[in-house]
């Protein structure tokens, strides 16, 4: 509200430099990467979760080094140690010490989980591109394939692919990356054919540019974020495939451990009161599962147009 | 002629994560009985906001409001509690939206649709409100009612959909109508046919209604008054004639004259008013047209006017027409 | 409507056909021979391998035999014992393993729901936030932890309920609740990101302004839209079942079929590692196929136009 004021006939007189705020815009634009980014980084949980990976890794790497005994030797005299100042996460039923195997062990599943879904990804990408690429009768054979295959149950193939061929590192992930692809190929799919059409594209087609090269130049970036989110989300499905394998004693053979081996060989503790040597791999895949989904949720949050603040 | 609706010093604003924005800043009209008025004006403007607010359909966060009166029946609405509210919305007060496509539940029959006011509002039961429902889809002109009332929107084309919304709006006979952009969704071809309807409708019920457009031509074919806002307030209001032949306000005088015309020479160029509606995040304390006015006075840059009488039933808010505005007013007569 | 059901029915036909055949080639490609076990076999189960899988025959035959015998639904001989068949512990622990199954999928879907409306009613309050941390420790927290969590605090310490085996009602509760955590959560996040969207909808503007009670309002009209992608995801869920019932029978000791099935992997009797993915697969193909036709019958859209989505 304005004061009372008088008004005089000079208030009257006409003005022309009204217009230059015409055009102006209120608020400052903002680029939609740097806008995405900025999303992502506003929600605590998923940055907790990008935190706590980060963490883990670098744990990997250094925690062996740091505890001064290896993941293998067995101690006789140390068994079943509950956590204390020289075993800090204990030892298991051999004497091992834990806190050395677990971050020996994180460095397997990690390992394991991050491959699969890059895996995952790098057949996911070409077999969905080409597919939409080539569209019309390619495009529709591949899709059948691939739904079939969908269709088979995932995890009874890989049991029983496990059971055939014999536990070992690259066999698991193998193993796993069976059919985890297709999600990721029907998503490259979907955008290939969304974004065949727009006009860039058809102009790189028209100065002759190849099948890799309209892929890697012009699909990819924008279907980025994308997969991105697809493929932050298959890690903790891998993590679990693997953890769930092992406890079915398909797992790395011993001495190496994975964290699901080593919940797998502590399931006899349970009842005997050392529940400490299950719970401890236990919480620490359910900790990664947690972070990869958190960030995996707050990266397709961020992602989508509709939640702009 | 008694009002059966009328909307005192509205304030509302939207409380957003940029901030409070001022959506409608101070809006006052009536509707009286058996009239059809028209609130027009750019996006933005505050139209739809005023709309939905008369049956207070805002969630209240973000929305708010903040200010005014909403006087319906002799009662202030905005006072009312919610379950008060829900036996005038549908019932006394009907209302159709914009787009019959989404506005209408996909997975439930249009029968259901229907009967489902009659049967809260009206206490009827089933078999009773069903015969009805087909009476009420005759009504407006849908070819097989008894059919079709057993039937799911998506196989209704759009303009039949729009006439079962209005079927479903006018179920209960409501005193008032509002009808936000009832027709900017469809054809031109069946533009014409649901104005047509609502037309007869209202003859044969004496249903007042509220249409809210950015349509003139529309204006002119179905209304009575017109109410023009911008930027959150109302900045002239009068009768169709007094609208359209004599503006008193830069901004309606712009809208006319940005509509391209049959009568004009094709060579003419339209002639839209330059700039965009202001942001209301951060509203102007002038005249809220200040930024896009041919007239602008020193005046309106700070000063904002009030809706003044111009004439029977014609108001309008600019410093035009304040005595010591001198040559711009004559300007502005030309 | 007829059309399409006959569609799926061809594609699950065929799906289960290439599971079959995957499998069998699979069980083939064992080095040696998959049906002599190291040491001493019990007699008569040599012959009753014979008699079953004509092994002396050429593989095409024996492919086609297979094929022949699960056709008349008999699953064949173990590798245990002379008198017991695969079909023997298919009766026996199916029923159980149903139990298990159908109890926690009630509970998961219903609990799902439940929390998955009260996320959406209560958006970003209280309710939504706690909600969403439990479904998404839910997603994170493999079965099989929860499984030990449960036991070792619910049973050993507490000593409220039974640990193992399987009798009377109280000893389904644990193996129940740990097998639902999963579909529950995921339904609830499922469930209250398609009631936020729905909830957006012109169409609930339209029914608030119709002067409908907000309970009404709620269930009536949003609920039976937003439930639609809950229906599509119950083949997922159902498949998440399964694999879960392995590990959760295997930790709680519950006779049903899962167990069996871990118990042959551990055994390596390949009979019944045949015998039981086959069986499986063959439900859950069946069941995605229930669940696929039962969408069109449930989304007027799709029944009335006889159009597949």
């Amino acid at each position: 509200m304005q004061p009372e004021t008088r008004l005089t006939a000079d208030m009257f007189r006409p003005v022309t430099d009204n217009f230059k705020d015409a055009e102006k815009i209120e608020r400052p634009s903002i680029s939609y990467r740097a806008d995405v980014w900025r999303r992502l980084k506003l929600n605590k949980l998923a940055m907790a979760g990008l935190f706590i990976i980060i963490v883990l890794v670098i744990m990997a790497i250094i925690g062996p080094m740091i505890s001064g005994y290896t993941y293998y030797k067995q101690d006789f005299t140390a068994r079943n140690l509950r956590p204390s100042a020289e075993h800090w996460f204990g030892t298991d039923s051999s004497g091992r010490d834990i806190f050395t195997r677990i971050w020996y062990g994180a460095r397997i599943s990690l390992f394991i989980g991050v491959m699969a879904a890059f895996i995952d990804f790098v057949i996911g990408v070409i077999y969905g591109g080409i597919s939409g690429l080539k569209g019309g009768r390619v495009d529709n054979i591949m899709m059948r394939i691939a739904e079939v295959l969908y269709s088979v149950p995932y995890l009874l193939m890989v049991i029983l692919l496990m059971v055939i061929i014999g536990p070992g590192l690259w066999t698991i992930i193998m193993a796993m990356t069976l059919t985890g692809w297709i999600p990721m190929a029907r998503l490259v799919r979907g955008q290939v054919l969304q974004l065949k059409e727009q006009e860039y594209v058809q102009a790189s087609i028209a100065l002759g540019a190849d099948a890799k090269w309209i892929l890697m130049k012009h699909i990819l970036p924008n279907t980025m974020g994308l997969i991105l989110v697809n493929v932050t989300l298959t890690v903790p499905t891998a993590i679990f495939a693997e953890a769930t394998l092992s406890f079915l004693g398909l797992g790395i053979p011993a001495p190496r451990a994975s964290w699901g081996t080593m919940a797998n060989d502590a399931l006899v503790s349970l009842l005997i009161g050392n529940a400490y040597q299950l719970f401890i791999p236990g919480f620490f895949i359910s900790l990664t599962m947690f972070a990869f989904n958190v960030l995996g949720d707050g990266m397709r949050d961020a992602l989508d147009p509709r939640m702009r603040k | 002629m008694e009002n059966i609706l009328e909307v005192r010093d509205l304030h509302i604003s939207f409380h957003t994560y940029a901030g409070e924005v001022k959506a409608v800043r101070g809006v006052n009209f009536e509707v009286k009985k058996g009239e059809t008025i028209g609130i027009v004006g750019e996006s933005g403007c505050g139209k739809s906001v005023t709309a939905q607010s008369i049956m207070k359909l805002l969630p209240q966060p973000p929305a708010q409001y903040k200010q005014g009166s909403i006087m319906f029946n002799g009662q202030d609405l905005l006072k009312k509690k919610e379950k008060d509210m829900q036996k005038i919305r549908g019932n006394e007060i009907g209302m159709i939206f914009q787009d019959p496509m989404t506005s209408l539940n996909p997975t439930m029959k249009i029968g259901v649709q229907i009967t489902e006011s009659l049967m809260k509002h009206q206490g009827m039961f089933a078999g009773e409100a069903h015969k009805q429902a087909i009476e009420l889809l005759k009504m407006v002109g849908i070819p097989q009612p008894d059919k079709r009332v057993n039937q799911y929107p998506h196989e209704f084309s759009g303009g039949m959909r729009q006439r079962a919304m209005i079927a479903i709006a006018l179920a209960c006979r409501p005193k008032l109508l509002i009808a936000d952009e009832p027709t900017t969704a469809l054809d031109v071809t069946i533009q014409a046919q649901i104005l047509e309807l609502m037309k007869e409708l209202q003859d044969k019920t004496g249903t007042s209604i509220i249409l809210i457009t950015h349509d003139l031509g529309v204006v002119a074919d179905m209304c009575d008054r017109v109410v023009v806002m911008y930027a959150g307030e109302v900045v002239e209001t009068g009768t169709v004639d007094q609208i359209f032949y004599k503006p008193q306000h830069p901004y309606t005088k712009g809208l006319l004259k940005s509509v391209p015309r049959l009568d004009m020479n094709k060579n003419e160029p339209l002639e839209p008013i330059i700039g965009t509606p202001p942001d209301l995040l951060y509203p102007p304390i002038g005249c809220p047209f200040f930024a896009r006015c041919e007239y602008a006075m020193e005046v309106c840059r700070n000063h904002k006017p009030a809706l003044e009488e111009m004439g029977e039933n014609h108001q309008a808010a600019c410093w035009l027409h304040h005595p010591l505005a001198g040559t711009r007013r004559e300007e502005f007569a030309q | 409507m007829l059309r399409y059901t006959l569609q799926r029915l061809g594609w699950a036909l065929l799906t289960l056909w290439v599971v079959v055949t995957l499998t069998f080639f699979l069980m083939h490609m064992i080095p040696g021979n998959p049906f002599a076990k190291e040491g001493k076999m019990p007699p008569g189960v040599y012959e009753n391998l014979m008699n079953y899988y004509h092994l002396n025959e050429p593989l095409y035959v024996q492919y086609g035999l297979y094929v022949k015998s699960l056709l008349s639904l008999d699953f064949g001989p173990s590798l245990k014992s002379s008198t017991i068949t695969v079909n023997d512990y298919i009766t026996e622990g199916f029923p159980v393993s149903l139990h298990l199954g159908l109890q926690a999928l009630v509970i998961g879907v219903t609990l799902g729901i439940i929390f998955g409306v009260i996320a959406a009613l209560y958006h970003n309050r209280f309710p939504d936030h706690v909600s969403m941390i439990l479904a998404i420790i839910g997603i994170s927290v493999p079965n099989f932890i929860l499984a030990t969590v449960l036991i070792h605090y619910v049973s050993v310490e507490w000593g409220l309920l039974p640990a193992a085996t399987w009798g009377t009602w109280k000893h389904t509760i644990l193996p129940s609740l740990a097998l639902a955590a999963m579909p529950m959560a995921f339904i609830a996040r499922l469930l209250r990101s398609s009631m936020l969207e729905v909830l957006g909808q012109d169409y609930i503007k339209t029914a608030k302004a119709k002067g409908l009670a907000r309970n009404v309002v709620i269930i009536k009209h949003t609920l039976r839209n937003a439930i639609l992608p809950v229906v599509t995801v119950l083949g997922i869920i159902a498949a998440n079942l399964v694999t879960g019932s392995f590990v959760i029978e295997h930790i709680f000791g519950i006779p049903g079929m899962g167990e069996m099935f871990v118990k042959g992997i551990f055994n390596r009797d390949y009979p019944v590692i045949l015998g039981s993915t086959i069986f499986y697969s063959a439900i859950l193909i069946f069941l995605i196929f229930l669940v696929d036709v039962m969408y069109t019958w449930i989304d007027p859209r799709i029944k009335v136009t006889g159009g597949s989505k």
